[in-house]
């Protein structure tokens, strides 16, 4: 053995190891700016001072929004999730 | 839309956005620019979603094991959902704030014709009063009885004849009609003329322009000139005290607070010089009226000055502040940023409509709307109390440029204006407030005026100087 095991799909576990880091530092970054955009659009409630029927359509709206961030943020963080858990698993078997 | 009534209720800021109609509170355009702005941001996550999950080539392969592709492919499609949810209110919301505005600028032109009407037939009344009641003592006193009547409430002093309440003058329902009367003057002048009505419609403000509230304050100057008062005169200016280090103003705010206060024989203009000698740039802040009274005296920053303005000819005011700016060293082709309070606001139109100087940001606080145009390229900002009878006082503004932004603010909305002060909503300290608010705004065009004065005058320390116009006496006439 050179330390290169070559996966059955070409690529060696240390590259593959490297390209998994830098997808969850992406995932992270992606993240961190989605949870941002979204603390600023919670922030649009201005439902103190608005009564009108219209304007409770438009707080409907701007809620639905908020919670397509939330799914958008869900999704990620499932993604983030099950990356870690290759990078875990790729670091075991570089390891061994 | 009763959010932007709710916002006026409270005293919150309300924009009106040069080259469109859109009229709304501040917090609805930042809503509006926030929502355009997670529309934009969510394409940008869209794509480096997708770019995340093609990083995997191997993806296809590892069918058993635990793969991200899935739950970003989901997220992909949500964000699409999302790109399109925001974009989509936002421009609901902007058309919300352009129907508003139409509909304010069609109730405003209602306003104004049926005014304009009003004026004239008041005007075809004192005609007839005066054809028919002409033999008798009632017929020949009317017109002077109004005209007495007219000077008299415009000195506004205790001399003036009729005394009006300071909480009616701080009433934004009554600085609106004052609005409107103010627009209507000319054609209660045609009225008195006998010209016909449509006659005014043509020429007047709602027409060719060429009569309007200038020509009415001019027509004024004339009469009141044969009778002593509003007599303009040469202007000498001279620099007050020794030049102070100055930091430039970072927004609306510092603008404000360093306009001079209308106090009587103080300098009535400030200006500071950034930049290096050979590209400098220069600050001019213009001070209000300080004097009130019609007689012309030795002080330029006065009534006669405040007419004469509005009569687009040239005020004392306007002439020191000009020969301050040449006496300062400021250079035609140096970029030049002019706030002015009150008259001097309506100087700081005058100066940046002047071809003489190579103006780039204006910011005007509770300066009567003027008809003066403002060159193209020309950041303009117009910041008016809607309880400012002041504002009201150059008519309708009729001037539209894709470059001004109008924030108006209701200073007295949720409290009562203090007793015993004259014109509260008036206050340079008040505009001073505003200033602030909108300094404190993240809404996009009151971004982008900031980001015009900063990147004017830098960030460098500059060099600030006071000065001070007086009025001279009139020179003789030529024999």
């Amino acid at each position: 053995m050179d330390g290169v095991e070559v996966l059955p799909y070409g690529q060696d576990r240390a590259e593959r190891l490297a390209m998994l880091r830098t997808q969850r530092n992406l995932l992270l970054t992606l993240c961190a700016e989605i949870t941002a955009m979204r603390r600023r659009l919670a922030d649009l409630d201005p439902s103190e001072s608005w009564t009108s029927q219209s304007q409770r359509a438009y707080l409907l709206c701007v809620t639905d929004v908020v919670e397509q961030v939330d799914l958008v943020l869900h999704y990620l963080n499932e993604a983030l999730h099950t990356v870690r858990m290759q990078i875990y698993d790729a670091e075991i078997l570089c390891r061994a | 839309m009763s959010s932007l009534n709710d916002g006026r209720t409270l005293g919150e800021l309300v924009i009106s956005l040069g080259g469109t109609t859109i009229v709304a509170t501040e917090v609805l355009l930042v809503q509006s620019q926030l929502l355009f702005s997670t529309h934009t941001e969510a394409m940008n996550w869209n794509t480096r979603a997708n770019r995340i999950r093609q990083m995997d080539s191997t993806a296809w392969f590892s069918w058993f094991g635990p793969d991200p592709s899935p739950d970003l492919f989901h997220a992909a499609v949500v964000l699409d959902r999302l790109q399109h949810s925001c974009q989509s209110l936002a421009q609901r919301l902007v058309a919300a704030a352009e129907r508003y505005g139409y509909a304010e600028g069609v109730a405003h032109q209602l306003a104004l014709t049926h005014g304009a009407q009003l004026g004239h037939n008041l005007g075809q009344f004192l005609r007839s009063a005066m054809i028919f009641g002409a033999g008798t003592p009632l017929g020949a006193a009317l017109p002077g009885l109004f005209v007495v009547g007219l000077l008299g409430k415009s000195t506004g002093g205790p001399a003036g004849g009729v005394e009006i309440d300071p909480r009616l003058l701080t009433n934004p329902s009554v600085v609106s009609l004052v609005q409107v009367a103010v627009s209507s003057l000319d054609d209660v002048g045609a009225g008195l003329a006998g010209m016909p009505r449509s006659v005014g419609v043509m020429f007047g403000d709602e027409g060719l322009g060429i009569i309007g509230v200038s020509s009415t304050a001019g027509g004024l100057l004339a009469a009141a000139r044969s009778g002593g008062l509003f007599e303009e005169g040469p202007v000498k200016v001279a620099a007050v005290g020794a030049p102070a280090r100055a930091t430039p103003p970072a927004g609306a705010g510092e603008l404000a607070q360093r306009i001079p206060k209308a106090v009587a024989g103080r300098p009535q203009v400030r200006i500071e010089n950034y930049g290096t000698s050979e590209h400098p740039s220069w600050a001019v802040y213009i001070g209000g009226t300080v004097d009130w009274n019609a007689v012309a005296t030795t002080e330029p920053w006065d009534l006669t000055a405040n007419v004469t303005a509005i009569a687009e000819q040239n005020a004392g005011s306007f002439s020191a502040v000009i020969d301050a700016m040449t006496a300062a060293g400021i250079a035609p082709s140096d970029p030049v940023v002019v706030a002015g309070h009150s008259q001097g606001g309506l100087v700081a139109t005058q100066v940046a409509a002047y071809s003489r100087f190579n103006v780039q940001a204006v910011a005007t606080f509770g300066a009567p709307e003027s008809r003066v145009p403002v060159p193209q390229g020309v950041a303009t900002l117009t910041v008016e109390h809607t309880d400012d009878v002041v504002t009201a006082l150059g008519g309708a503004s009729l001037v539209d440029s894709d470059d001004r932004v109008t924030v108006r603010r209701e200073v007295f909305a949720a409290m009562a204006p203090p007793v015993g002060e004259t014109l509260p909503a008036h206050h340079l300290d008040r505009y001073r407030e505003t200033a602030l608010l909108i300094d404190a705004s993240p809404e996009t065009n009151l971004q982008n005026f900031r980001n015009t004065v900063t990147g004017v005058l830098g960030s460098d320390q500059g060099e600030a100087t006071l000065w001070r116009g007086i009025r001279l006496p009139p020179e003789p006439a030529s024999q």
